[in-house]
């Protein structure tokens, strides 16, 4: 209880100082705490799957992409927004405590905290505890429900990561307009060197041979615990989101340590953007192939397997590849087109 | 497994535009045309389902299609009612139609190696909206919505002119609030009832109406479905992003996503909380009427003042969507039916008007009113179609403007709303106001120096262009002849929504 309220305190208090930050890098920063704080609720909470997408989406690759942003633009908030802004910070204020105020009007009529007679835990919570295992072969109950009762809403947000994906590549990847959206201080953003930004005119880059040695040493392990995530989904918490995060995290690593180019090398542009659609296509293909076995769409059960319990394990984890894989290149992109350099 | 596949076709119907989606990047890499081969077909699919799905719908009956074969309320499903099928069969026509229009018009707007992706998420933006029309869970609507979202935000962010990428960052930032507020909804629904299910949820709400939870949900729901729609005064976002859009996602935009919006409002409004709990809860239905009336004044008022088309059209979107909620508002089946007609001929007329637009920009480019001074000439036909799209945003009878207005007088006089008639009656002056303004330079207006004419170059827009938009206005002709089919449906929807 204690634990509770203190971890909230401090997320709360994070949040406030993430807005006072005037230095955006140090904004980052506290909000990649504020992440890992959300990240041991959740797991205090017992919702360990969600705890691993927080520590992975919200405190890594968050954190990594807003860092790439600010790569591309500026560190600080300038005088120059305060000047144009339109309304009142007060009157913003009075209607977050307005809704704020509402929100809390409902917890009146909420069931306690950890109530289990609460309509969540009874209505149909039951058939899920009772009988997920038997019915999908997952003993992670969280799997069983995202990639089987409710694998629309999956394969949905797997397109929904895809969509942001190719709305970044529709936006940034272009020739004819970067002459326009890069700014108009003359700085040209130094991909992914936050650390040498003091002294931006020296090409040496400091520190280059640590980072170098670490990212050689650690891109494995990564890339090994990314595919046990995955592969893992259906038994411990985990899963193609989470591991494919961590996935294009190492490839990040190493863009971030030996630059662009060599990374590129290694992973073409090309090879990213067929990544993207892949895993979509695959879940994709995996609900028809059912329908052309004579089932609804993802009714893995119709697929000539073997015995229930093999066909749903092995429609699981092809499930559970297919947003890896879709996930990683997608972040995997993200990163790159927004840390790559405008002039080249 | 061809009687499997025709089973199938009620979750089909969205997937084959989103597999499309997912394919047109690998296909199309470098060939644009690819891209929208697939598109297009996908589209005219998606579009022949749908008809296919509105037909079983009102001649059997609610279709429930149930994904993975798992029962609701533990799996998902796709719903089916004359309302859904109707406006599922509208999104997918416009999103058909529009593709055929957007070749040429992407080529003149669109750098080249942009038009593949811009297909892509063109197609998840309606497979998006599809979604969320077709789906009977509220957490899928959720995913669906968000998808749309995205998608539109970068369909936007592409426009020709810097304005655009602000124009889209503030819909971002609006829309994500909105969503959020979607997504509060929803929480609180779940911890109040355990379920997701929509059919699920309108069983289990009347017993708990007085709580505060299903109160506090709705309130987050209506506000954040509120700034969708872009409802005066939550349509700060729409005017510029409807401007600096690209013209294609100006049509799409303006014709299909509020309509959706409008859709999901109606939807959780009649459905899921129930006629019951608007009349004897809430009491939100005087709110929305006095927001609607401001907003179809306002609207047309703010229209009246722009110089820009495209920023006429946009806030005229504004006024629409305030006839939409009116109808929402008057909570009996007439004044429904006069709003779901509405949403019918906003979706065709905006996408007709729109589409003007686009050949005007793909031939001259200006949007600027005053420029436009003898472009009946030039243009006959594209000024034929806009002429017939503006006759039916007036109302005029035998358009289909006419009839979601008459349904609308109707219902406000069955609800003993008099006074809602003269401002149906001043909205639609107002229209003829800014309409006529642009009607009297485009056909009568004799050019004061005939050199400095900006549309001396122009010609007749391209057939690939213009033989959608007189499609679309001939379809506000016939619609509104016609009137009895539409009409059929959005009765029998309006019926279904009141539990009549």
């Amino acid at each position: 209880m204690i634990m509770d309220i203190a971890l909230l305190l401090l997320v709360v208090i994070c949040a406030i100082v993430a807005i006072q930050m005037k230095d955006l890098l140090s904004a980052v920063i506290v909000l990649t705490v504020y992440s890992l704080l959300m990240a041991v609720i959740w797991f205090v909470m017992d919702a360990p799957d969600v705890a691993l997408t927080e520590a992975a989406i919200g405190a890594g690759i968050t954190t990594i992409l807003f860092i790439a942003v600010l790569s591309r633009t500026r560190r600080g908030e300038t005088e120059h927004n305060t000047k144009v802004r339109r309304f009142s910070p007060r009157a913003g204020l009075l209607i977050v405590v307005a809704f704020g105020a509402m929100l809390a009007v409902g917890t009146v009529d909420m069931p306690d905290f950890g109530d289990p007679h609460a309509p969540a835990h009874t209505h149909l919570a039951e058939r899920f505890v009772e009988m997920g295992y038997q019915e999908t072969a997952s003993p992670n109950l969280v799997t069983a429900i995202l990639i089987c009762y409710r694998g629309v809403d999956t394969l949905g947000e797997v397109i929904v990561v895809l969509t942001a994906g190719m709305g970044v590549i529709l936006l940034l990847r272009t020739t004819s307009r970067r002459k326009q959206l890069t700014n108009n201080d003359g700085y040209k953003p130094i991909m992914c060197s936050y650390y040498d930004r003091a002294d931006k005119t020296t090409k040496v880059v400091k520190g280059e041979i640590i980072r170098k040695v670490v990212a050689r040493l650690s891109i494995p392990f990564i890339q090994i615990f990314g595919l046990f995530v995955i592969a893992h989904g259906k038994v411990s918490p985990g899963g193609g989101f989470q591991g494919g995060v961590i996935l294009a995290t190492s490839i990040i690593l190493f863009t971030m340590a030996f630059g662009m180019e060599a990374s590129r090398k290694r992973l073409a542009q090309w090879k990213t953007d067929v990544l993207n659609v892949t895993g979509a296509l695959v879940f994709l293909a995996l609900g028809l192939v059912c329908i052309l076995f004579g089932g609804k769409f993802l009714e893995y059960t119709v697929l000539p397997l073997g015995c229930d319990m093999w066909t749903n394990k092995i429609a699981i984890t092809v499930a559970e590849f297919a947003i890896g894989i879709t996930v990683a290149g997608i972040m995997i992109t993200l990163f790159i087109e927004t840390a790559k350099r405008d002039d080249k | 497994m061809i009687a499997n596949i025709i089973e199938n076709i009620p979750g089909l119907v969205v997937l084959i535009v989103i597999i499309a989606a997912s394919l047109i990047p690998l296909v199309g890499k470098s060939r644009p045309v690819l891209a929208w081969g697939i598109a297009v077909i996908a589209a005219f699919l998606s579009f022949i389902m749908s008809l296919y799905i509105l037909n079983v719908v009102m001649t059997t009956g609610k279709i429930r299609y149930w994904f993975g074969n798992w029962e609701p309320p533990w799996g998902i499903e796709y719903v089916f009612d004359p309302l859904s099928a109707f406006v599922l069969t509208l999104v997918s026509f416009v999103g058909f139609i529009v593709l055929v229009y957007a070749k040429k018009s992407l080529e003149a707007e669109i750098d080249p190696e942009r038009i593949t992706y811009f297909y892509a998420l063109y197609m998840l933006f309606i497979g998006g909206l599809m979604g969320v029309v077709a789906t009977g869970d509220i957490f899928n609507l959720y995913v669906f919505l968000e998808i749309a979202a995205i998608a539109g935000y970068a369909l936007i962010a592409v426009g020709r002119r810097r304005e655009a990428l602000m124009a889209s960052f503030t819909y971002l930032i609006l829309g994500t609030i909105a969503a959020a507020f979607i997504l509060i909804g929803i929480g609180y629904l779940y911890m109040a009832t355990g379920t997701l299910n929509i059919i699920d949820l309108a069983v289990i709400l009347p017993e708990i109406y007085q709580s505060k939870v299903v109160l506090i949900a709705f309130a987050f729901f209506t506000v954040g479905l509120s700034i969708k729609i872009a409802l005066f005064p939550l349509h700060n976002w729409l005017p510029n992003a409807y401007t600096y859009a690209p013209s294609v996602t100006s049509i799409v935009m303006a014709a299909i996503a509020t309509k959706v919006g409008a859709y999901v409002l109606i939807r959780v409004m009649f459905t899921v909380f129930g006629p019951e709990f608007e009349l004897t809860v809430v009491h939100v239905t005087e709110v929305f009427l006095v927001l609607s009336v401001v907003a179809m004044i306002i609207g047309s008022v703010l229209a009246i003042a722009q110089t820009d088309i495209k920023k006429m059209l946009a806030y005229s979107s504004i006024a629409q969507v305030g006839y939409i909620t009116l109808g929402i508002a008057l909570m009996n089946v007439t004044g429904l039916t006069g709003s779901i007609m509405h949403i019918l001929n906003h979706a065709i007329m905006k996408a007709c008007l729109f589409m003007v637009v686009g050949a005007i920009v793909y031939r001259t480019g200006i949007t600027h009113i005053h420029d436009f001074v003898g472009l009946g000439k030039k243009m006959p036909y594209t000024m034929a179609a806009f002429t017939i799209g503006a006759l039916s945003m007036i109302g005029m009878p035998l358009t289909v403007g006419f009839v979601g207005k008459w349904y609308l007088t109707l219902g406000s006089l069955e609800a003993g709303m008099w006074y809602i008639i003269p401002v149906i009656l001043v909205s639609s002056l107002l229209a003829v106001g800014y309409l006529w303004r642009l009607l009297d330079n485009i056909y009568f207006k004799q050019p004061e120096n005939a050199s400095e004419l900006k549309t001396v170059k122009a010609k007749e827009a391209p057939l690939a262009m213009l033989i959608p938009t007189c499609v679309l206005a001939l379809l506000c002709i016939v619609l509104g002849t016609f009137a009895y089919l539409p009409i059929s449906i959005a009765e029998e929807a309006a019926k279904v929504l009141l539990r009549y």
